[in-house]
């Protein structure tokens, strides 16, 4: 029996009107989690429409966005499922601890010269690049908290893992992203800068 | 429990740095980790570092963290820059903007749409 218009004139109007001021979160959140611009929005749409099959059950006035984006985290896990081919992801165990901190004490340069010349060279297409190159397991809570301002509480809720798992992936996801920002500043040349800074 | 067996492995140059930046004796700072109020751990307390900086820890984690920075300016160079680096990406990590179209085509198909539950 097909559906009367006439019965819900409202509900996709409705629907659009709430997730409307949430699209440009799911579109860098789907670009950060599958990385290709035609993947990204597969994605986008499938959690769109899976949001409105559902969107009876959201109750209106609490956190929308962690809504849709656990929504668009489970359509990514059974897209995997459906294809087989998850992505690796790094056991805690493979990523090496690391920190600036350590790695600028160990190079001779002052933290200070960190700030003032290593940090301020580093562009936004670098920050995003570093960030692509952690697993995605790590790269999505670094996305969630650092470029989308996540409590560990909503991000918890949005990948459905404990909080302890959070702050896990977190410790080790921005340990990575601090080694993958060191290592573009040693190829870019940056380090040597501010290595000569210090010696000048 | 883990303070009790940290405070066996409290160096002594640790302990006699971090008396006079708590201003207190080496003594007191001796009977502060034996009975956990301060935990010598750099490596213990460091795992909160992120937690700390983002205002997830409770009210009791948070103290104790404080209490080993006051005593131990290694960590407190060391938590003050990972700040600074996470306050960098935040604040450069560029956040794109769908493009206008893509916005239209998802949005079309939703709207006018019946409820799917009829």
């Amino acid at each position: 029996m097909p559906l009367s218009i006439e019965a819900a004139p409202a509900a996709g109007d409705a629907f659009t009107a709430e997730v409307a001021p949430h699209l440009h979160l799911l579109y860098r959140t789907a670009l950060r989690m599958t990385q290709q611009e035609q993947a990204a929005e597969d994605l986008l749409q499938d959690t769109l429409e899976r949001a409105f099959l559902n969107f009876a059950r959201y109750e209106p006035g609490t956190n929308i966005r962690a809504w849709l984006l656990r929504i668009m985290s489970n359509v990514r896990i059974s897209g995997f499922r459906r294809v087989a081919r998850r992505p690796q992801t790094a056991s805690l165990d493979a990523l090496e601890p690391f920190s600036i901190y350590g790695a600028a004490w160990a190079e001779g340069i002052a933290t200070e010269d960190v700030e003032s010349v290593v940090l301020n060279r580093i562009g936004e297409e670098a920050i995003l690049h570093a960030i692509d190159r952690l697993p995605e397991d790590f790269r999505m809570v670094v996305v969630l908290s650092d470029v989308e301002g996540f409590s560990y509480k909503e991000m918890a809720a949005i990948l459905e893992i404990p909080i302890g798992t959070v702050t896990s992936r977190l410790f080790r996801g921005r340990q990575q992203l601090q080694r993958s920002l060191w290592e573009h500043a040693r190829d870019a040349g940056i380090l040597a800068k501010a290595q000569g800074s210090r010696s000048a | 429990m883990s303070n009790a067996r940290e405070a066996g492995t409290a160096t002594r140059a640790w302990v006699a740095a971090a008396a006079p930046r708590l201003g207190v004796t080496e003594a007191t700072v001796r009977r502060w980790i034996r009975s956990g109020r301060l935990n010598p751990s750099c490596g213990e307390v460091y795992r909160n570092v992120f937690p700390y900086l983002d205002h997830e820890l409770s009210a009791e984690e948070r103290a104790e963290v404080e209490r080993h920075i006051a005593a131990c300016p290694d960590c407190e160079d060391h938590f003050a820059f990972d700040g600074t680096v996470l306050r960098f990406v935040r604040q450069r990590a560029p956040r794109a903007l769908m493009p206008t179209a893509l916005q239209e085509r998802l949005l079309a198909g939703f709207r006018g749409r019946a409820s799917p539950d009829g």
